[in-house]
């Protein structure tokens, strides 16, 4: 569809929905799926040099009624090995030349951890990398994740290790967890970033099973504090979105509860370029990017509208839309 | 059979279900009707000195079709003086001596704003205080910052209340910050009595698929609004437990409570009571009589002789990554004389799981061999149909 195509950073997407990091995109077959079923782009599942085996179960599902509006999650990166997803990438280029694939990566406190995810990877033709600084269910004293995204400092040195070792466009997903993400956003941007994804999940408890009294997902009775997103997470993603593009006109993935063409509309219109999905695509699987699509070129038709640039930034003061649009020619 | 009496900073609550402060507790006569209807005390809508005028109002439900899970607003003020609330405060007494009761302020930074209010609300029947340090900074003339994510702030403004009231002081804290404990434990010092957690998460209610504004003002310069109701309830939740295992004092737990099961849970995490806010403004005062028949009729069923048996249960059994049992799996189950063959597992295993469910016949089997235990397809089958079993046993 002719009027969906976006271009960030770029990069040439066909149209503004990705798959966003995490299970979706967990392998290069679910990715090819997704391209295969006309997502425009995929960040892929977090890839780390010492990949953990996952809990089970790690996710519960939080629900009023039969609403799903929320989905809480206890796992960390990928648990495939870099080496593996050297193939996998591989075999998503294969079917797919030209589909944008963001890797998504993350290291730790040192500068190797993230310099060997990108020497590695890169030569496999992704178009961008990801710096995952947002996962929050790291224990406490581990040095990854969110604790790397929430002190400007530690994430400028993160974001400058990586920039030494790619031209890339370098985007940056921020955790939604702190009091005010706009020293991150100058902090990120100073060490070299090019672009955010606002935002990864809040850190929440998903629940408490009345029975026994462990939280949700209960594995072997017991739990943890996890990440949680879905809808319950858009407003506040909404708002950090507001928060970035209004500190800088870098480009910015909305992330957080889009379920419908109309979620991705309030994110264009806070000045997001494109928009991720995740938990919509793994409660009602991959074909809703069909209405997604669909929808958002109807709107655009209703408006007389030939682009989703027209609606980039529109909720927000004139000059702000002003600076943003100096992206999109 | 037992008691749903709850005792808490040494008040006694007939239940563990408050008012929170907001639209449902403007005045006397609201709260009076929330009393006779059977709720377990209040703290009345937030009193505020020396603000400027103009405050933004207005508020957006959060909804997916008819269903709700959120409102963003500006946080609602009272429309009263402190010497009207006294008033206000002065009527309820009259009807009702012994409710345990409130009330929420909130000035600018000075101390006279601050103690003046205070020492004028204290001449009447309130147990005590709740400063509302989530209250958006519009406050302090900044553009962020509540009084809930600086420390120093929020020592300083506890020590003017505490220096004005022998009362209590509780603190309803921000859940927009890396971590509440650095704050609670400033408020602590101060002289705080215990914490509410929490008010609202700092947000923005939509945008006007019409003008493309954000809602609910439809104004590009104010968009920021504070996000409560039931999708506040995880952090909420999270925030409740870090208090109550680290803190040991006393937690109201605020933050979507609509039926008996949230309350329990926020109990469970450490919450000796809890207020309710969102529910009531959207299905009225009468939603008490679910909320005490359901726990009620839990606590008997578990044999627990009253609200304090389950509070703090759930903190031993929340641990952190690195504790859990990796080496415990479940598989998925689904019961094949319920299925009814929809694919909505089948669909949601192989877009966000591990394409291990597949059609056999009229029917959705599991494929062992593939099947990781992630839990996603329990949670999807509309028909109840799939549970999880462990693995070895399998």
């Amino acid at each position: 569809m002719p009027g969906l195509e976006i271009s960030f950073l770029g990069i040439e997407f066909p149209n503004p929905f990705l798959l966003a990091s995490g299970p979706p995109s967990a392998s290069g077959a679910m990715v090819v799926e997704a391209f295969k079923a006309g997502w425009g782009g995929a960040a892929l599942k977090t890839i780390s040099l010492d990949p953990t085996r996952p809990p089970s179960p790690r996710v519960h599902v939080i629900q009023s009624g039969k609403l799903k509006w929320g989905m809480l999650d206890i796992e960390l990166f990928s648990d495939m090995t870099v080496e593996q997803w050297e193939g996998e990438i591989d075999r998503i280029r294969d079917a797919f030349p030209d589909r944008p694939i963001i890797a998504s990566i993350s290291g730790t406190n040192t500068p190797g951890s993230w310099q060997e995810l990108v020497e590695r990877i890169e030569p496999h033709g992704v178009n961008a990398f990801e710096m995952n600084t947002s996962c929050p269910n790291f224990s406490e004293g581990v040095e990854r994740g969110s604790k790397l995204g929430q002190d400007p400092e530690t994430l400028g040195l993160a974001v400058s290790w990586v920039r030494q070792v790619t031209k890339l466009p370098l985007i940056v997903k921020l955790t939604p967890n702190v009091a005010d993400l706009r020293p991150l956003v100058r902090a990120a941007l100073e060490a070299g970033a090019d672009g955010f994804c606002a935002t990864n999940s809040l850190s929440g408890i998903g629940g408490v099973d009345l029975d026994d009294f462990a939280p949700l997902p209960s594995v072997d009775g017991i739990g943890m504090i996890g990440g949680y997103g879905g809808p319950g997470l858009r407003p506040v993603a909404l708002r950090c979105t507001a928060d970035i593009v209004q500190t800088s006109p870098a480009p910015v993935f909305g992330c957080g509860g889009i379920s419908k063409w109309q979620d991705a509309v309030e994110y264009l219109a806070v000045g997001a370029s494109a928009v991720q999905v995740c938990t919509a695509v793994m409660l009602d699987g991959l074909r809703i990017i069909r209405r997604l699509t669909r929808g958002l070129d109807e709107y655009l038709q209703s408006r007389g509208l030939d682009s989703v640039t027209a609606i980039i930034g529109r909720g927000l003061p004139d000059g702000t839309r002003e600076g943003l649009l100096r992206f999109y020619g | 059979m037992g008691t749903l009496s709850a005792h808490m900073l040494g008040l006694h609550f007939p239940n563990p279900f408050i008012l929170a402060a907001g639209p449902a507790t403007a005045n006397a006569e609201r709260v009076v009707e929330a009393f006779r209807a059977g709720w377990g005390g209040a703290v009345l809508q937030t009193v505020a000195a020396g603000l400027p005028d103009g405050w933004p109002q207005g508020s957006q439900v959060i909804r997916s079709g008819a269903k709700r899970w959120g409102i963003v607003d500006f946080n609602t003020r009272s429309e009263l003086t402190p010497r009207l609330m006294g008033q206000e405060i002065d009527k309820i007494r009259d009807s009702f001596p012994d409710h345990p009761l409130l009330v929420s302020i909130i000035a600018d930074d000075r101390a006279e704003a601050w103690q003046e209010m205070v020492r004028e609300l204290d001449a009447h029947g309130v147990d005590g205080f709740e400063v509302h340090a989530g209250w958006s900074s519009l406050v302090r003339g900044g553009s962020v910052g509540e009084l809930g994510q600086d420390a120093q702030a929020l020592a300083r403004t506890s020590k003017w209340v505490r220096q004005a009231t022998a009362r209590l002081l509780v603190v309803k804290l921000s859940p927009n910050v890396i971590d509440i404990l650095p704050v609670a434990w400033a408020a602590v010092e101060a002289g705080a009595d215990g914490f509410t957690a929490t008010s609202g998460l700092s947000a923005l209610g939509g945008i006007d698929a019409d003008t493309l504004l954000p809602l609910p003002l439809r104004d590009p310069a104010h968009i920021v609004g504070s996000y409560r109701g039931p999708g506040l309830k995880p952090v909420a939740l999270r925030w409740t437990a870090s208090l109550a295992k680290k803190l040991g004092r006393p937690v109201f737990g605020c933050g979507g409570v609509a039926e008996w099961q949230d309350a329990a849970e926020f109990l469970a995490l450490g919450a000796s009571v809890v207020q309710v806010g969102a529910a009531v403004e959207w299905e009225g005062v009468g939603i008490i009589g679910r909320l005490t028949e359901g726990l009620q009729e839990y606590l008997g069923r578990k044999g627990f002789a009253s609200p304090a048996d389950i509070v703090g249960k759930a903190l031993p059994r929340l641990v952190e990554f690195d504790d859990l049992n990796l080496n415990s799996e479940i598989l998925a189950v689904i019961d094949e004389t319920r299925c009814t063959g929809c694919d909505v597992c089948i669909r949601a295993c192989s877009s966000g799981g591990f394409q291990a469910i597949d059609h056999v016949g009229p029917v959705a089997r599991v494929d062992r061999l593939k099947c990781d235990g992630c839990g996603l397809c329990i949670y999807v089958c509309p028909e109840g149909a799939i549970r999880r079993m462990p693995k070895q046993v399998a």
